[in-house]
């Protein structure tokens, strides 16, 4: 066969998958970067740092990042502002907690309960789902940022109630000791018994708090996540919300019933949050009502927020962005400060000394208000987000030259 | 037209005074079984209800005008405690005794710290808040909870994670202690204690937000303000400054929490840098209680929270205070979409 | 969009960086790591750090062990200046990932070792916690929520400690209270921590059983600024003293400056969360009559650790450096060491196994650091159930004192120790 024949027979192929567009598509392209890194990310860490740690981190980030595409269901894709995600969080990893360990044994109830994870992950899901809806309900005559208030209280309530009904829910003590996810026996048995460890993907059927295996599962949980999410934006549903996010008023004149849509949104967008809350209850083991305060609501906030509102990658991206800064940049910065000022030669102001609490003490107090000039500065700079999504980026370029025309006409008159 | 009318408000409203009076019985039923510790308890709640109102009143102003929750501002409230403790250190006053000095002290620190906060705010609005004025509207939300976080850890990196002592200048001696004519020294479990921190609390809550409703209804800025509360565009077109406007709100929102955190400091003497979030919060709560943008509303809500957490700390149980204060405020929403004076209806 | 694009490759670009970050360099023999898991950000957690950075530098400076030398790395579960077991959970997976780390100091907080013991027995990982104080994590008490067991998951005990647990250590301000200071009456009040509350639950319970009364009222840190109406309901009660369930990063020492303003004068008991400058510090202008547990042998009355305290003077001069479990840490970090050593010799002069130090550590027997003799039992718990206690009082010389002094406004206000209660020899 000859080249030119070759190059003729793969043109059509290369226009059929759309591939040179697909990959001029900012959004699919970072997701192909994102997919690229999360496959390869076990191996190359564990080659790197020859430790399982960032895995287990990356594991952990990944529940963040489910928050977050949750969260932009509810704010990002039905304009209504929710200030207690994390309360629906809350309630997904508790009904895993309760069902799966010990803890309802000492509750007036007396008997324990050990549903499997992978039921449960749907049961939570569910639980959640319908307590955003409860929620919701009274709450749909409200306008704006009164709903917001509302959320908020829910927020602040709900982890209050699961602390303070500790005959059930072990309060402050926590729900520890939650059973961990088992594979069925049909995945690891067969090799497991024939002595074929290798292939063997967890050892004894479960997960046993085995970073990896979390990790496989986080990945899988995100990429259904995010298919739904695109799908169901897409959707009839998807576009009735993105209606009432731009007019309430105009979207019920055109026959949309604000009522179930707001309701499926709040719901949705809980669902997912009860998805995380499963997933981890499980990877930690322990569930405590301090886990899912104010400042977890919050940080999911701002990470959709910065990530680009609306668009399920600039959600991702800010999640895992402000997952780094937060747990990985900030906490390493005072050991890092300290090995620069030992390498340039002012190791004496390591010590500690009186008032002074060291260089790194110092550092480890500077952190938090970086946190907060980053959050400032990131937004000034690109208040749609790092990556928004097309449509309202369009928008904001129309209002903004619209906004300049009226202040030029205004300097004129 | 009438009755319906009034039945059509009815079910809301109804459900709102059943709630009251279900309040009010029970804790007159608690005042009757003990009048001392009821009275004891009113007096703690509407001297904490006097700071949350002087809180409150800030993010009233500043949602009012432009529909902004500004984590922000109790923090400034915090930072207020920070430099009043500082700026009374410069003087050798004298703990534990009312001297002169600490009069003097007072009356040069309280102004000092009022204006620094207040010049503070208007840099952060000048910062944070006005740049993205035509931004996603929750783009500014995000700057206030990074401005939020970047005073708190200005706080911590200033005096560390432990709680601050703030001077006590005032004196500590009860203004008041007794109880219809029994003895306090026989008795001292039916005793009320008010102090003179309590009255002084209450007093300089009273001058601050009567000066303020003043400022508000009788000066030329504050009908810029109250008319660009109402319609931005439309009070542009009327020549009102709108900047210096909204930075002029900023500015009198943070002399209040200024001087709130300053009494705070003065009546509790501890402060820790994260104390801004959680009142905050609950003066956010007091502002949309009282219905937001509404300015005798938040002073209302204020004192209304302040006395609900103190009957639910005494009555309750401390660990229910959250849940109620936020279960009220739920039921009021529910209820009443636009809180106790709500007489404007921020439809936008 | 290039702009965006750029953002994104760079992001990647400093994931990566940073994981490359973490490699280490070589050893004599090789090296071991030591980890430990404290809270850092608080006084009482860097007073604690350094008894470990303290004895794993002298045991470096001595040959390190069996040839080896051992790294030290200091890992903080604090976030935003309070401890979080979530941050103690990550720094002990971050361990985990790590070959090289054979065990570890901490964790400070009985809440943080309650989520860590789960993933660190897994993996046979041992734990020497030089602080922790709630009994339920090694003692099937019937008070308790949760059975240790159950933590451990059929693993065999990796969790050790080298203080003695509160239902010592509340009893015996209990009896303190009951028969020295002859109070009848005591309002108890907790910070809604693991730890508050279990040393509250056992001080009441024991305070009850010698026939005094007592009120209970708890708060959380971040809800509760006002405890006035708190300590009034105290008063009316008719308390003739208040103890306090809880550690000074939860305020817990607050109601104990606030009680002046409601012209309130009794003394304040607590258990060694309360024992800290922070403490002192929170309860700025009524620091006095506060009575403190600490779960061990005061060292400074201890003879035999009288040099092991001047050496660590010498290294760590700052007034703040020596705390009240330091030179618990720094037995716990020689036990671990010796464990060590021996599994070393287990494995013919190899790296050992980390079930090979747990195995070496739960044979523990006679170990004799300078608090005392420790023998570990089948739980993880020590034999030494010494409780000290102390009171708040002006310091002529605070060098003299357990060294716990204020550290910002009453410099000399110091907690003095007073008289200790030996457990093993009452039971």
């Amino acid at each position: 066969m000859s080249v030119p024949a070759t190059a003729q027979k793969r043109g059509p192929m290369w226009n059929r998958l759309r591939l040179r567009e697909r990959i001029r598509d900012r959004d699919t392209a970072i997701f192909g970067i994102l997919f690229i890194t999360a496959v390869v990310w076990p191996m190359a860490t564990i080659y790197a740092t020859d430790s399982t740690f960032l895995i287990a981190q990356a594991g952990h980030a990944g529940t963040y990042v489910l928050l977050a595409i949750g969260l932009n269901v509810v704010v990002g894709f039905a304009g209504l502002l929710d200030l207690g995600y994390a309360a629906f969080f809350a309630i997904g990893a508790y009904t895993y907690a309760l069902f799966a360990s010990n803890q309802l044994a000492s509750s007036p109830l007396h008997h324990e309960f050990h549903m499997p994870f992978w039921l449960m992950l749907f049961v939570g899901m569910v639980v959640a789902a319908v307590c955003g809806a409860i929620l919701g309900f009274p709450t749909l005559r409200l306008r704006g940022d009164y709903l917001a208030i509302v959320t908020l209280g829910f927020g602040e309530i709900v982890p209050q109630l699961f602390y303070n009904f500790d005959q059930w829910t072990g309060g402050i003590n926590a729900i520890g000791n939650i059973d961990q996810p088992s594979l069925p026996y049909w995945i690891t048995g067969p090799w497991a018994e024939a002595g074929i460890t290798t292939i063997k993907l967890v050892p004894n059927f479960s997960f046993a708090y085995d970073p990896v295996a979390f990790y496989v599962l986080i990945v899988i949980l995100v990429i259904l996540a995010v298919i739904l999410v695109r799908n169901l934006h897409s959707s009839r549903l998807g576009r009735a919300w993105m209606a009432i996010r731009e007019d309430e008023v105009a979207a019920a004149a055109m026959g949309i019933n604000t009522v179930t849509t707001k309701l499926l949104a709040f719901a949705i967008g809980a669902s997912f949050s009860g998805f995380a809350g499963a997933y981890y209850g499980a990877s930690f083991g322990i569930v405590s009502p301090d886990s899912f305060l104010f400042t977890v609501s919050i940080t999911v906030l701002v990470m959709i927020v910065l990530g680009g509102m609306g668009n399920i990658t600039g959600v991702i991206v800010g999640a895992l962005a402000i997952y780094f800064v937060l747990n990985n940049l900030l906490p390493a910065l005072p050991a890092q400060v300290e090995s620069l000022a030992d390498s340039v030669g002012l190791g004496s102001l390591n010590v500690q000394n009186g008032d002074w609490p060291g260089l790194a003490g110092e550092t480890q107090r500077i952190a938090f208000l970086l946190y907060g000039l980053i959050l400032v500065v990131m937004m000034l700079l690109r208040p749609q987000g790092l990556v928004p999504s097309r449509v309202r980026e369009q928008e904001l370029k129309h209002d903004a030259v619209l906004e300049e025309e009226t202040a030029v006409e205004q300097a004129h008159a | 037209m009438r009755t319906a009318r009034l039945g059509g408000l009815g079910v809301a409203d109804l459900g709102f005074y059943i709630l009251c009076a279900i309040a009010v019985v029970l804790l007159a039923i608690q005042a009757i079984s003990s009048p001392a510790d009821f009275l004891q308890i009113l007096v703690f709640g509407l001297a904490d209800g006097a700071i949350y109102a002087l809180i409150a009143l800030g993010y009233t102003m500043v949602y009012g005008i432009i529909e902004l929750i500004n984590f922000a501002h109790g923090d400034v409230f915090t930072l207020g405690a920070y430099v009043a403790t500082t700026l009374i250190g410069f003087f050798a006053v004298s703990e534990d005794a009312f001297t002169t000095l600490n009069l003097v002290v007072l009356l040069l620190v309280f102004p000092a710290v009022m204006l620094i906060m207040g010049g503070i705010n208007v840099t952060i609005e000048r910062i944070a808040y006005r740049p993205l004025r035509n931004a996603p509207r929750l783009a500014p939300l995000i700057t206030a909870i990074g401005m939020s976080f970047v005073l708190e850890g200005f706080m911590f990196l200033w005096h560390g994670p432990a709680t601050v002592h703030v001077p006590n200048l005032l004196p500590h001696g009860p203004g008041f202690e007794g109880y219809l004519g029994f003895d306090c020294a026989v008795n001292s479990n039916n005793c009320v204690f008010i102090g003179f921190k309590d009255v002084f609390v209450l007093v300089a809550a009273a001058i601050l937000v009567t000066l303020l409703a003043l400022f508000i209804n009788r000066s030329k800025l504050g009908k810029a303000m109250r008319a660009t509360a109402q319609d931005r565009d439309a009070s542009q077109l009327m020549g009102i400054n709108i900047n210096r406007t909204i930075a002029a709100t900023f500015f009198i929102g943070a002399l209040l929490a200024g001087a709130g955190g300053m009494i705070w400091g003065l009546y509790f003497n501890t402060v820790s840098y994260n104390l801004g979030f959680r009142t905050g919060l609950i003066a956010f709560t007091s502002a949309v209680f009282g219905g937001i943008g509404n300015i005798p509303g938040a002073a209302l809500g204020g004192m209304v929270i302040g006395l609900v957490a103190a009957f639910s700390d005494g009555y309750i149980g401390s660990k229910w205070t959250q849940v109620v204060i936020f279960g009220i405020l739920i039921g009021v929403l529910v209820f009443r979409p636009t809180g106790l004076l709500g007489m404007r209806v921020p439809e936008k | 969009m290039v702009r965006a694009r750029g953002l994104v490759v760079l992001t990647l670009a400093v994931f990566v960086a940073f994981a490359c970050g973490g490699s280490t360099g070589g050893g004599s023999k090789g090296t071991i790591k030591i980890g430990s898991d404290l809270p850092v950000c608080t006084v009482g957690g860097q007073a604690t750090q350094n008894g470990v950075k303290f004895a794993i530098d002298q045991k470096n400076a001595a040959g390190g062990v069996e040839g080896f030398t051992i790294t030290f790395q200091g890992f903080d579960d604090c976030r935003q200046a309070a401890y979080s077991a979530d941050a103690g959970v990550e720094n002990v997976q971050k361990m985990l990932g790590d070959n090289k780390f054979l065990g570890m100091i901490g964790p400070y907080n009985s809440a943080v070792a309650k989520a860590e013991i789960p993933i660190s027995s897994a993996q046979h990982f041992t734990m020497i916690s030089p602080a922790n104080t709630n009994p339920c994590l090694t003692k099937d008490l019937p008070d308790c929520s949760y059975h240790p067991q159950d933590l451990r998951k059929g693993n065999p005990n990796n969790y050790f400690r080298v203080v003695t647990t509160d239902d010592y250590q509340g009893p015996a301000m209990s009896i303190y209270a009951y028969n020295t200071l002859k109070f009848t009456k005591v309002g108890v009040l907790d910070d809604s921590t693991v730890f508050g509350v279990g040393i509250a639950n056992t001080f009441e319970t024991k305070f009850k059983a010698l026939g005094g009364a007592t009120l209970r009222k708890g708060y959380k840190k971040d809800q509760t600024s006002d405890f006035r109406v708190i300590l009034g309901t105290f008063k009316t009660f008719g308390a003739q003293a208040i103890y306090v369930g809880g550690t000074d990063d939860q305020n817990i020492c607050v109601p104990r400056a606030q009680m002046k303003a409601i012209g309130w004068t009794v003394p304040f008991l607590g258990g060694d969360g309360i024992e800290t400058p922070d403490c002192i510090n929170e309860a700025a202008g009524n620091e006095a009559g506060i009575y403190a547990t600490s779960a061990g042998a005061d060292a400074t009355q201890v003879p035999s650790a009288a040099s092991a305290i001047s050496a660590f003077r010498a290294a760590f001069p700052g007034p703040n450096d020596f705390g009240g479990y330091t030179m618990q840490a720094y037995d716990a970090s020689n036990a671990l060491m010796a464990a060590i050593g021996r599994a070393i010799k287990d494995n013919n002069g190899n790296t050992p196994s980390r079930e090979q130090v747990r195995a070496e550590m739960a044979k523990t027997t006679g170990f004799v650091g300078v608090v005392g003799t420790y023998d570990f039992d089948a739980n993880g718990d020590t034999n030494l159930k010494i409780v000290s206690i102390y009171l708040t009082e002006q310091a002529a010389d605070p060098s003299k004192t357990s060294g716990v002094c204020g550290s910002k406004t009453a410099k000399n206000v110091c907690f003095v120790w007073k008289t200790q209660f030996d457990f093993a020899k009452i039971s």
